[in-house]
């Protein structure tokens, strides 16, 4: 029998089932093309003054940029889109690289389900996410994935060329190289994750004169045992080919991955990996001659205290006749640990991390120890209220020749907020103290007092700091000083304008020479453009709340923020640690194989979460700080897989920090979530603090400039 | 637009949700949504079927139905079995959803129907039509919340709802 169409009603039973709820924000208008963006045009003023050679700046007078983002996207269907974005500046700075009008990133990627194979297409900039051993660097060029149906597992395909370039004069330019290639993926329940990934690298002389090909095939699969969920995964790699030193490469690399965890807050990780010396993979994130084995437990102690135990073992060299070997013993406690008193105490929220490390090779050329610790202390005593304290101790043993060295820190602060004629701020004040023992029992000490205020009304913010530190030195050979650091900043937004009006003052003052004055002075404006336009009411998001945080957009922006969703946080190890501002901190670990504090600030606005970040202090180290960055950034690739945004600006060396001041350093990488836009990098500090930052909000403001960090002080 | 951008969210929502427990060393799919057979998308860029028409008055008294018990805490009665997390949107609505929280239709806006097959039933020879049809949907949530008063939260949402049709 035939179906019969609806004018003619057939119908007589009726049955309605909902298969899915997605809610978004409020807007009637339909648009068939939309785009965003925002310009900054940035006019700055540097002038020193005093012993000039001492000076912070060394280009004296007017500098100016421009720097423009613009993103767009269109829905052709339910199933083909489009989305892209361009990012493009004006320099006519010396603080910002070579004069001109340059395109740093530009992409457009495009995804049709409706063909017979469902495709996707990134043109331009985008990330090369194989795996770690063989290619993972955003990159410029070409890549197509190509997922067949089939009635079985589902499979991926992706092929690949590009070049690795800041910006796309470089990319054009005549000293090629090239990274080409392609992986086979495909995902069964029973047998699990299965990939075969093949990446050429080559190029020409006056780049290394390199080609060659790295392949591997990894596998990964979880199981449940016990009251566990086990993982287990795999990669085998190769190398071969020829470099600037050898016509026949001949690396390999083993890894090995075994982790679990279960409902309890039990969890572990099992991580062995061996790479040979030659196994140096153009594109890969690995270290060549290292084989690592890292074990680490975790556990609740109580429902409001974790531990974290770990030890690592790194042997580098291993192919050589001297083997340096690294071995770390560590323990992380973080919680509430007086919660169960009814004291002052009770909400004393504890984070303690300490760790030995022995550093030694075979010919007893070295043989260091370490031992570190770092307690960090935060008690809100009300709402308006929250005090902090930090010490710092670390201890350097040169066991071959019998000396030690010791750095300590302690420091405290609060953090107050305040309401004064319809002006909401924070007033935090942080008093610190610094001591250095070198091995010759010379003694350098900074005692340093500093305030960061920021307050905001009506369209209007402002942001005042200060800090003044008073070095003090037993070594004849230092040089007794004392400085002084004011940053003024002055804001206004009106409609999709903004008027932004900075001030900076650095003095020095040693007591044997001249002092000396820096003095920036900047005004930018910035014009933002959105079509169609973006709601003006709030909304709530997909879930209406919060049901899990294993990850950052677990926290549903819109979502209520309320003691249930504390209650989750605290069940994923986070505990609350006061305000600061209009944020509430939480003491935990999002990223638990990885030891460094990370405090999460939740943003919210009527009781609803508007943005949600992760603070991660950062050593001032270079080599401390790309490892750490590169350490988070591997587990988000892992867990978010290839971001949307990817810029990798600048490197890490002596004068890294006063490049990203510059914007001449900039690391920024961002995932589109179902759940607002993910950024992740190193934005320039506002409290003096250097920090790794992990920002969830509905949209990032524009990547060209390093000025996103929040202004909280940890 | 705004409907078809939703629906890759929510198509993304799904695929965030299906990821595997752990993280890997190596990539994921991220799996692009695949039109189903008969799909046609049109040169406007609504994308268009030949399927047969649902009944709009159908839809908007099932949606108004569903809206109704979520107010009185039957929602489940109305979630299909393959519902994503299907206990966990109802723990989390009962759990977190204030509980003089009222929700109001304000206008089913569009109503467009995704996909269509013809099912035979064995038993009695019935034939059945399954649908599946997307209703865009005004809605307003509204409760007292003790810092900020009465509260009103207007949002868009779109259901997805399987409509099976039997003779």
């Amino acid at each position: 029998m035939m179906l019969k169409t609806v004018s003619k009603p057939f119908i007589r039973q009726v049955c309605v089932q909902t298969l899915c709820i997605g809610v978004f924000f409020s807007n009637s208008a339909e648009a068939e093309f939309t785009y965003s963006g925002q310009n900054r045009l940035t006019l700055e003023y540097y002038s020193v003054s005093g012993d000039k050679q001492n000076g912070l700046y060394p280009f004296e007078g007017l500098q100016s940029f421009d720097d423009l983002s613009i993103n767009f996207s269109d829905n052709y269907s339910v199933y083909r889109s489009m989305r892209g974005y361009i990012l493009a500046n004006v320099n006519n700075s010396d603080y910002r690289g070579d004069y001109g009008t340059k395109i740093s990133n530009a992409a457009v990627t495009y995804e049709n389900g409706e063909s017979a194979t469902p495709y996707r297409l990134d043109v331009g900039d985008f990330f090369a996410s194989q795996s770690r051993h063989t290619l993972q660097r955003g990159l410029k060029g070409l890549q197509i994935e190509l997922q067949p149906q089939t009635s079985s597992s589902p499979y991926s395909i992706q092929l690949f060329a590009g070049r690795s370039a800041q910006d796309y004069e470089v990319f054009f330019d005549g000293d090629k190289d090239y990274f080409f290639g392609g992986s086979l993926l495909t995902e069964t329940e029973k047998l699990g994750a299965f990939a075969v990934t093949s990446v050429k690298y080559h190029s020409l002389e006056s780049t290394g004169n390199n080609t060659e090909n790295v392949s591997s095939v990894a596998w990964q699969k979880d199981f449940k045992f016990g009251d566990f969920t086990h993982s287990v995964e795999t990669e085998f790699s190769h190398l071969s080919g020829s470099n600037a030193t050898t016509d026949n490469l001949d690396g390999a690399s083993q890894f090995f991955k075994f982790s679990g965890r279960n409902l309890q807050g039990t969890d572990y990780l099992v991580r062995l990996e061996r790479n040979d010396d030659q196994f140096r993979p153009a594109g890969a994130a690995v270290a060549a001659d290292r084989e690592t084995v890292d074990l680490q437990w975790g556990l609740s102690l109580r429902e409001d205290i974790n531990l974290r135990l770990r030890s690592q073992r790194f042997r580098d060299n291993y192919n050589s006749s001297n083997i340096s070997t690294s071995q770390i013993f560590g323990a992380n406690l973080t919680g509430l640990p007086f919660s169960s008193s009814k004291g002052f105490f009770k909400q004393l929220n504890v984070g303690l991390d300490v760790y030995q490390q022995n550093d030694s090779d075979e010919n007893r050329s070295f043989n260091r120890d370490s031992r570190s610790l770092q307690l960090n202390l935060s008690l809100p005593i009300n709402q308006q209220w929250r005090s902090r304290a930090a010490y710092q101790r670390l201890e350097l043993d040169d066991n071959l020749a019998n000396r030690t060295s010791t750095r300590q820190s302690l420091s405290g602060g609060v953090d107050y907020l305040f309401r004064y004629n319809k002006w909401n701020g924070t007033f935090s004040p942080t008093l610190r103290y610094t001591e250095d023992i070198d091995v010759s029992s010379n003694k350098t000490a900074n005692a340093s007092l500093g305030f960061l205020m920021n307050a905001s009304k009506n369209g209007y913010r402002v942001l005042l700091s200060h800090q003044f530190v008073d070095l003090q030195a037993s070594d004849p050979a230092a040089l007794e000083s004392t400085t002084a650091q004011t940053r003024i900043e002055w804001q206004k937004d009106w409609k999709d304008h903004s008027l932004i009006v900075g001030y900076d003052h650095f003095n020095r003052d040693p007591d044997s020479n001249d002092d000396t004055d820096s003095y920036k002075m900047s005004l930018a404006w910035v014009y933002r453009f959105d079509k169609p336009r973006p709601p003006a009411t709030g909304s709530i998001s997909q879930d209406f709340a919060v049901t899990s945080f294993r990850r950052l957009d677990d926290l549903r922006l819109g979502a209520r923020f309320d003691g249930q969703v504390k209650d989750i946080l605290k069940n994923s190890s986070y505990v609350y640690a006061g305000n600061s501002g209009r944020y509430q901190l939480f003491e935990g670990k999002l990223f638990p194989n990885i030891s460094n504090r990370q405090v999460l600030a939740v943003e919210s606005r009527a009781g609803s979460i508007e943005t949600a970040n992760i603070l991660i202090p950062v050593s001032r180290n270079e080599n401390t700080a790309e490892g750490t960055y590169k350490r988070f950034l591997d587990e988000l690739l892992t867990k978010f897989g290839a971001p949307s945004l990817n810029i990798d600006r600048g490197d890490f060396d002596a004068n890294w920090i006063g490049n990203l001041q510059a914007n001449k350093f900039s690391r920024i990488v961002e995932w589109q979530t179902a759940n607002g836009v993910l950024r992740f990098g190193i934005p320039r500090p506002k409290t003096g603090q250097i920090r790794i930052e992990l920002q969830l909000r509905r949209q990032q403001p524009s990547p060209n400039s390093n000025d996103w960090g929040l202004a909280i002080i940890l | 637009m705004k409907i078809l951008r939703s629906l890759a969210t929510s198509l993304f929502l799904v695929i965030l949700l299906s990821s595997p427990l752990h993280a890997r060393d190596f990539r994921n799919i991220i799996k692009i949504p695949v039109a189903p057979t008969g799909f046609v998308s049109d040169s406007v860029g609504t994308g268009r079927t030949n399927f047969k028409q649902i009944d709009q008055r159908l839809i908007e008294q099932s949606v108004r139905k569903i809206v109704a018990s979520w107010n009185n805490n039957t929602l489940s009665e109305y979630l299909a079995d393959n519902f994503q997390d299907k206990s966990l949107l109802i723990n989390t609505i009962r759990r977190s959803v204030p509980r003089d929280a009222n929700l109001r239709v304000l206008s089913v806006q569009g109503v467009s129907t995704l996909e269509q097959k013809e099912l035979k039933q064995q038993k009695d020879k019935n034939k059945q039509l399954q649908s599946i049809v997307i209703a865009t949907v005004e809605l307003q949530i509204e409760f007292s919340d003790p810092f900020n008063g009465f509260v009103r939260l207007p949002h868009t949402s779109q259901f997805y709802l399987q409509v099976t049709e039997s003779e």
